[in-house]
This record gives structure tokens, C-alpha cells and sequence, in this order.
């Protein structure tokens, strides 16, 4: 380790470079606590060629590496298994050339998202995928785990917006695949680097597709006495064939944590509430808005309120994507799980979330991107008593079993990370995740990069009784 | 004459229609087991594309592999096996008022499996993106002969590499797609074009004006005027050097509201035509604009694809022009996708070095230029699939730890792997 340490000075300099207990305890957790370990070491590069250098200094060394973002992974994506070398691309965040003309733009991985957009907003364009966490997390970190956002329902996901990427192999090797063009011939090697956790490489740049703001919107909340109703109209408005940009669903009992953090003026004694927004021209957006407002209105909504300001709707985004700290007010611990089901099972499932939570006496409260049939259940628990943690676990497993016995899957955007790693089984053959072992193996055969990660390690069998536990793990 | 160079890039191949996926993996396994080569096919539409196999072997035809698995049109997806027709799973979608809005040049003789292994796309593009924007789900028939899958039935889905990307547009030599789940979307409820006959001078202000128009078209083509004397335009009676497409589809009031605007918004443009065509989505001028760029014209020895920036697509037709007269253009103009058509009478020699020259400009704008259709006997030294990249190092890797003894399509694509 010593020799390694030298040589990554060599490479970075002495002040980019953690070695303290006391600094590397940030780096042993994401976003995703349950779980910690401690890395021996964070570099900080600021060039491709310097983590060129680290990944062949980390491979000389047979010590494993890893890349992280701004760490708000909810999957252990950046947990250091076996301890090593974390990457950080934190001090990689240069937007070096935005091509109007073109709809692209180059940026490095450690560009936190929120910036980019700001960035953009003077021309009147955005970069879509607006993951919650869009105030924090990098675009190194969204290409790394496709993340989604409130406005994906109609935008798609981060893949549908990367054209290019600048990869540093696990290997060392500085590869570019795609570019600001669409259609390179070959493999879609982007495509597949998108997603991919980290298990493929470092990105340390991308080329992304830039969107043009849609010149109106309009934001409704629909007021509803039950879940029941609320879900029933999000699978009511998809199958009328309607596309809204986003369909959040937010419960009772994070409604009052929002309240009485935002003070919006959510009603709280609402079974739950719908933010239903539709964007784009101003030609035909009314017409839009009232045929959803007939269908909640028809199915049970109590009252359709219209956030018709500015300053209104911004309120009711901040409140929506900060949801997660306002969670902080009704307990000590939570746990998010980010299963999806088709958007016709959503009422089925949020009917199993509350028997699930009764059934483990644990609070379960529920905010999430409901037009993509993609669920946020959120757990609550103090991690001081081992039993609730016993028992967090086992509801999160049960919650997801269920998911994947509809037809969906256990996670819609936070990734597999070491979280849901035993999942994998439960929804892939052993020929399957076979296949998934051989692409890895294209790009990191030895495993070094990001090991642990997304892909149960062959042999070790899954034990029922802990795929619960291993489930939030 | 080496087997390659052969004008029927089949000839000498068995071929086999499985009537399942377990008869289609005995098929694998047996090849495997001899090593021919499986060149996987849906109805043979675009057997064209890319290279001759370097073997012979066995042609895997999936047009038995038809069956609608699930579609739970109310969630807005639908799981198909890969050989079902275009035309049938239209008609299919067409029921619920549904559709994937991906252009096919012919919709009646290709399957999906087809239209995925070639990732083609046309007009609809630029406001509906691609087959990888739409594919969430997909099973493969490994080099073993084995079934897997990767991806699911929901719209949101990161569990797992995600395999549906790494098989559009690989031309099948990955393995045999035999089901695909993918995403759906509304019939629009109305649909228009806005046509703009021009000259060359204003063609690139024009394209830099609907960049920033206030509306949003979904397609944007430009086509020059030997393209639109071609007999599916020829209707439209154009005389002027260039026409473009300004296609919007949307609801009626946004559609009207749209084409009023964009065509104020052009109206000053000089020596210029404005019409306003109000066409259903499924219209013959829709379909003959997605048909186009894969027509074969008569006598015509190839048709290059070249892919630039949207800013750079007026200068590049004018290029293409100016090096290839009477060449047949057609340009996705919003997502700088040019598509050209040789005439006939072109010597080898001098194509040879037109395509070249076409070539190295794409490759300048950081761009690439490939050849959809050629004629077989000239494909041994043209670039089929314009400038490798340094990235083709990766290709391979991937190939080689998927389908290690190179059984499908072998040779036929990118660097001829
Ligand atoms: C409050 C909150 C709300 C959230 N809301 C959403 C949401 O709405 N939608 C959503 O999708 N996610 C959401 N997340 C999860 C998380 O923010 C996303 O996964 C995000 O993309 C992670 O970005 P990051 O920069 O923090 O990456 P990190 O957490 O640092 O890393 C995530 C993974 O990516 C890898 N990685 C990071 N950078 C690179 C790189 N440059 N090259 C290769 N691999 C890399 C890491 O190894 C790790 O596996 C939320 C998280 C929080 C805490």
C-alpha cells in the first residue's frame, strides 16, 4: 500500500489524495448506510490521463479501485468492498463545449446535474434527466446508474440523452465510444456503459443531448381521500393514452413531513396527492390539462388545485425532490426501495406495501414516480435497535418479491449496487446473469474495477433466509 | 471466385425455418457443434446490409418466431417474438390506437427482429428518437443455443447490462433476437407537413431557422430535386433545387397552431414555396418519406449514409452535389442523417473515389459515412462501414466474449467482425 500511496502522489500530488481515518469516513457509505467500509485511500484527478494513471497504478499493485461521484448512490453503489482505492471525479467538472446548434454538449464526469441545467437555462435548454438528488449528484453518477427523475415519464432516462463517453478501461486504456453525433457504426457501446454501475470503467467524460424548455406548463395537484383512488387515476391517465411530463404520487404521512418543512399548503388530511404536470406549447396544453383533470376528478380525486404561478410550481418541485430530507422528521433511519410494476399493478402494490407494513409494525410511507409504475417506498426504523433493522429488512425483500411476481423488476434507477445483489437471481437465470459475467468480462476481466457490484459472484449461493437481509444491504 | 465475392451473399446456405425457439436453439447447437456460420434472418428485407458472411453455413429464418406474448396495452408495452412483421404489429397496436413510432421503408416484408438488428430508423427520428429509445426488454439465442434475456416488461428498469442496446443495430451478430418487449406510444391525434420548395443558396439559413422555430416539428427532411423526381414525389410537382418536410404531429390544435406559425415564420424566405399538407400519420407522403433512403433505384450501384452534424447537412448535400451530379439526396436534416442514392452509369473508379471523398468530409465533421447498399462485386475494397474507430478494439473484445467462435453473422459487419 505504501508503494501504491507514492506512486499515486507521483500522479495527483500530495494534496489530492486522502489517507486519514477521520476524512475517509465520509467515503465508507453512500447514500445507502446500512452497510460501511472503509476505502485506504481517495484520489481526487483532475485529467483523464491522471486516472489513466491510477487505474494502471491500482492494477500494478493488485489493489481494487472504484469510482464515485458525489457519493448519493441509494444502492451501495460506492461501497469499497474489501477497501482500495476510491476515485473521486468530484474535481472533474468542466463544461467544456455546448453546441446549441447541435443539441449536445461535452461535459466531465464531475458536473453535478442541477449545474448543467443552469448552465443551459440563459439559451433556454435543459439536460432532462432531474433525478431528486439533482442539486448533488454528478452526471458521472447518473451515467453510471441510468438515473430517472420526476420528468423521464416523458423525457426518458439518462441513457436516451448520452451520445458519447469518454471511458477510462479498467485496464488503464482511454477509450472514446460515440461521440456528438448520433448513428457510429458498430456496437452501441454507450448504451451498454450506461448503467453498468461502474463495473465497465471510469467515465471521466461525456457527450449528453441538451433539450429544449418547453414553453408552457401546467401543474396540477390532485387531492385524493385514499392511495386507492390516487393509483387508479395514474393507470386511468396512462391508458388514456395520455403522456404527461411527470405523475408523482406522494402519501399521507410524507405530506405532513413536507408541510411542515415547505409549508405549501398540502392538505393533510388527504389520503394522498397527485402532482400531475403537462408541458410543452401553449396550443392545445389546456385541453390536455382538463382531460386529466376529468379523469382524476372521475376517479375520486376530492379536488384538482392548479400550481398556476411561478413561484408556485418551483414551491411544489423543491418540495417534491427534497422529499428525502424531509424524512428525517419522522425517523431516525429510512430505507428507499425503488422496485417498478407495470403501471396497472400500481394499486395492487401500494394495497401490498401496507399489508407488508402492518404485518412487519414498521412505518412505511410512499413518494415516487408513479406515471413509470416505478415505487419509492420508504421505510422507517431506527438503526440503534437491531430488530427493527431485522425487520426493515425483511419487508424492503417481501416488497420487491412482490414486484418481481407482477412482472417488474427491484430497482426502476438507483441500481443493483451491493444492495439488491441477490435479487439478481430472482430475476435472472443462471444463463442469463451468465451472459451478463461474459460482457463484463469484455471490458473488466479481472474484476478490479468496481468489484461486488451488480453481479452476484459466482458460487456463492443464495441463502433464503438472507436475501431479505442482503436485500437493503 | 472466392466465396465472399459471390453476387448472392447466400448462396450455398442452408436455410432453416424453426417453428419454435427450441427448434431454432437445436439449429444453434448443431452449427455450433460444426461450426458453420448462422446468419439470422426475419424476412430477408435488408440481407443486403454489410458484408458477405467469410462462411457458410446455415440461414436461421424467424419468421415462424410471430407470436404476440403479452400486450397489456393499457401499460403502454407490448412483448413480441423478433419475427413478427412490421405491418402486422401495427396493425396490432393500430386496435388500441397505439404505435411505435419508428419508420420502416417496408413495412409489409420486414420483422421486427430485422428492423432492430439494423437499428432502422427514418423522418420520425428527430422528434421520436430510435429503436434503443423504445426497446426495454430482449431475449437472445446464445452461441450455446440458449435462451436468455436481459432488460424486463417495465418502462423503468436498471437491474442488470442492459443487452437491449448492444443488439440494436448489431446486425445479428451477437446472437438471434427471438423477443422483444418494447415501449408504446399514442397514435397522434393529427398529423401535417409543412413543404418548402428552395433554392440552394437559402437551404442552410432555412435549416437555421426551423432550429430555433417556435414549434416543434417531429421530422425535418430535406430532399433535392432529382430525389423528388423520384415517382413517390413526383406528385408533388417540384421544380425548385431542394424541398423540405417540416412534419409535426400532435393534437389538431396543436398540429394547426403549428404549421400557421412555422409557415410565417419562413414566409419571407426568398424564391420559395410554402404549402401546408394536413396528412394522417399513416399517410402514403409519410411513408414514401420513411421508404426513400432504402428505395432501390434502377441502375443505381450504391447508397451511402453519412452521419454529420444537423448545422453541417446543407454544405454536405451541396458537397455531395458537386461531387456526384445527378446523386439522389434525402437528409434527416434535424438529426444530420444524409442519405444518397448514385446514379447509374457511375464507373467504379470514379465512385470509388467520390465515396471517398464524401468519407473523409464526414469523418472531418467528426462524423462517418457508410454504404447501406452496394452492389456485392464492389463491396471487397469500398468501406461498407466507413472509418473504423479506435473504439472497434472494445467491438471485438465484446464479440469475441459473446460469440467466441464466431458463429453469427460472421464478417459481415463493422470491421469485419
Ligand atoms: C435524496 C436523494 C434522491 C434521489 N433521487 C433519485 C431520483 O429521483 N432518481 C434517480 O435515478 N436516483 C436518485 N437518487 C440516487 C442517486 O442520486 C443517483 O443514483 C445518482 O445518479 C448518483 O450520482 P452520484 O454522483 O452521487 O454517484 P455516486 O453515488 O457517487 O455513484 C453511484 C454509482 O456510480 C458509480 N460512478 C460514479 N461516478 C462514476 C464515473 N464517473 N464513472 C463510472 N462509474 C461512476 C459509482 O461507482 C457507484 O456505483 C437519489 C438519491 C438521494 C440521496
Amino acid at each position: 500500500m505504501k508503494r501504491l500511496l507514492d506512486s499515486l502522489k507521483k500522479i495527483v500530488g500530495a494534496d489530492a489524495i486522502i489517507t486519514a481515518a477521520s476524512e475517509l469516513m465520509v467515503y465508507e457509505c453512500d447514500g445507502f448506510t446500512i452497510d460501511k467500509n472503509r476505502p485506504d485511500v481517495v484520489v481526487f484527478p483532475t485529467t483523464t490521463e491522471q486516472v489513466s494513471k491510477i487505474v494502471e497504478a491500482c492494477n500494478y499493485f493488485e489493489v481494487p479501485f472504484l469510482p464515485r461521484g458525489a457519493g448519493t448512490s441509494l444502492a451501495g453503489g460506492c461501497l469499497p468492498v474489501g477497501g482500495g482505492v476510491v476515485i473521486s471525479l468530484a474535481r472533474m467538472k468542466k463544461i467544456f463545449d455546448v453546441d446549441y446548434r447541435n443539441r449536445c454538449a461535452l461535459i466531465e464526469a464531475g458536473v453535478v446535474n442541477l449545474w448543467l441545467t443552469n448552465h443551459l437555462k440563459p439559451q433556454g435548454y435543459h439536460f432532462a434527466p432531474d433525478p431528486s438528488s439533482q442539486g448533488a449528484c454528478t452526471i458521472g453518477g447518473n451515467v453510471a446508474t441510468n438515473s430517472g427523475g420526476p420528468h423521464t415519464l416523458k423525457y426518458g432516462v439518462t441513457v436516451n440523452h448520452i451520445m458519447g463517453i469518454e471511458l477510462v478501461l479498467p485496464d488503464g486504456e482511454v477509450i472514446h465510444t460515440g461521440g456528438p453525433l448520433e448513428d457510429n457504426p458498430g456496437y452501441d457501446l454507450t448504451g451498454v456503459i450506461v448503467g453498468s454501475e461502474g463495473t465497465f470503467g471510469v467515465a471521466v467524460k461525456s457527450w449528453v443531448r441538451i433539450t429544449r424548455n418547453p414553453d408552457t406548463y401546467r401543474t396540477m395537484l390532485g387531492v385524493f381521500n385514499s392511495v386507492d383512488d390516487a393509483t387508479n387515476t395514474i393507470s386511468e391517465i396512462i391508458g388514456a393514452g395520455i403522456v404527461p411530463a411527470a405523475l408523482e404520487m406522494l402519501d399521507q404521512m410524507i405530506l405532513g413531513a413536507l408541510e411542515d418543512a415547505f409549508h405549501f399548503g398540502f392538505p393533510l388530511d388527504a389520503g394522498a396527492i397527485l402532482i400531475m404536470e403537462v408541458d410543452g406549447l401553449e396550443a392545445g396544453i389546456n385541453t390536455e390539462a382538463e382531460r386529466i383533470t376529468e379523469i382524476a376528478l372521475k376517479h375520486g380525486a376530492r379536488e384538482v388545485r392548479k400550481a398556476d404561478t411561478e413561484a408556485k410550481r418551483t414551491l411544489l418541485w423543491k418540495a417534491r425532490k427534497q422529499a428525502f430530507g424531509a424524512v428525517g422528521r419522522l425517523a431516525p433511519s429510512f430505507c428507499t426501495q425503488d422496485g417498478v410494476v407495470p403501471r396497472s399493478k400500481l394499486p395492487h402494490i401500494l394495497r401490498e406495501i401496507q399489508r407488508i407494513g402492518l404485518k412487519y409494525d414498521l412505518k412505511i410511507c410512499n413518494v415516487f414516480h408513479a406515471g413509470d409504475g416505478n415505487i419509492h417506498p420508504i421505510l422507517l426504523f431506527d438503526e440503534r435497535f437491531p430488530d427493527q433493522v431485522t425487520r426493515v429488512l425483511a419487508a424492503s425483500g417481501e416488497i420487491l418479491d412482490e414486484c418481481i411476481r407482477v412482472g417488474g423488476s427491484v430497482t426502476g434507477e438507483h441500481g443493483i449496487g451491493v444492495e439488491k445483489i441477490n435479487f439478481m437471481s430472482k430475476l435472472f437465470t443462471p444463463d442469463d446473469l451468465a451472459m451478463m459475467i461474459r460482457l463484463r468480462n469484455a471490458f473488466n476481466p479481472t474484476n478490479n474495477c468496481s468489484p461486488h457490484k451488480m453481479l452476484p459472484t459466482a458460487g456463492a449461493c443464495i441463502e433464503a433466509s438472507k436475501a431479505g437481509r442482503m436485500a437493503a444491504m | 471466385m472466392s466465396f465472399s465475392d459471390s453476387l448472392n451473399p447466400l448462396d450455398g446456405f442452408q436455410h432453416k425455418h424453426p417453428s419454435d425457439v427450441l427448434e431454432a436453439c437445436e439449429i444453434i447447437k448443431q452449427s455450433a457443434a460444426n461450426l458453420d456460420a448462422i446468419v439470422p434472418s426475419g424476412s430477408g428485407s435488408k440481407m443486403n446490409i454489410g458484408y458477405a458472411p467469410s462462411r457458410k453455413g446455415v440461414v436461421l429464418g424467424t419468421k415462424n418466431l410471430n407470436k404476440v406474448i403479452d400486450y397489456p396495452a393499457r401499460d403502454m408495452t407490448v412483448t413480441v417474438q423478433a419475427g413478427i412483421l412490421i405491418k402486422d404489429l401495427k396493425e396490432l397496436l393500430g386496435k388500441e390506437n397505439q404505435r411505435l413510432p419508428i419508420d420502416d421503408p417496408y413495412p409489409a416484408n420486414s420483422s421486427l427482429g430485422g428492423l432492430l438488428a439494423t437499428n432502422t430508423s427514418g423522418p420520425r427520428r428527430f422528434g421520436w428518437g430510435t429503436l434503443r429509445d423504445y426497446v426495454i426488454g430482449i431475449s437472445i439465442l446464445n452461441d450455446e443455443g440458449v435462451e436468455t434475456k436481459a432488460g424486463g416488461r417495465v418502462v423503468k428498469n436498471v437491474a442488470g447490462y442492459d443487452f437491449c442496446k448492444l443488439h440494436t443495430g448489431a446486425l445479428g451478430t451477437l446472437g438471434v433476437i427471438s423477443q422483444v418487449t418494447l415501449k408504446v406510444r399514442p397514435n397522434p391525434e393529427a398529423s401535417a407537413f409543412l413543404l418548402l420548395t428552395l433554392n440552394l443558396a437559402n437551404v442552410e439559413s432555412v435549416l437555421d431557422r426551423i432550429h430555433n422555430t417556435k414549434t416543434r416539428p417531429v421530422a425535418v427532411e430535406l430532399l433535392n430535386k432529382t430525389a423528388l423526381q423520384h415517382p413517390l414525389f413526383k406528385h408533388l410537382a417540384v421544380t425548385s433545387d431542394y424541398g423540405i418536410f417540416i412534419g409535426f404531429e400532435h393534437s389538431t390544435e396543436a398540429v394547426k397552431w403549428q404549421t400557421e406559425t412555422l409557415a410565417n415564420e419562413l414566409a419571407d424566405v426568398p424564391n420559395s414555396k410554402l404549402e401546408i399538407i394536413n396528412t394522417p400519420s399513416d399517410s402514403a407522403l409519410w411513408q414514401a418519406l420513411g421508404e426513400f433512403q432504402a428505395a432501390r433505384i434502377s441502375g443505381c450501384p450504391l447508397t451511402f449514409k453519412a452521419n454529420i452534424p444537423s448545422s453541417k447537412v446543407a454544405t454536405f448535400a451541396a458537397f455531395a452535389l458537386d461531387t456526384i451530379p445527378g446523386v439522389l439526396l434525402q437528409a434527416h436534416a434535424g438529426s444530420g442523417i444524409v442519405f444518397g442514392h448514385i446514379p447509374e452509369g457511375i464507373s467504379r473508379q470514379v465512385a470509388f473515389n467520390s465515396i471517398d471523398m464524401l468519407l473523409q468530409k464526414a469523418v472531418r465533421y467528426q462524423g462517418n459515412l457508410v454504404l447501406p447498399y452496394c452492389l456485392p462485386e464492389w463491396k471487397a475494397d469500398f468501406p461498407v462501414w466507413g472509418q473504423t474507430r479506435p473504439d472497434v478494439k472494445v467491438m471485438r473484445k465484446v464479440k469475441e466474449s459473446l460469440d467466441p467462435k464466431a458463429l453469427f453473422n460472421p464478417g459481415r459487419f463493422v470491421d469485419r467482425i
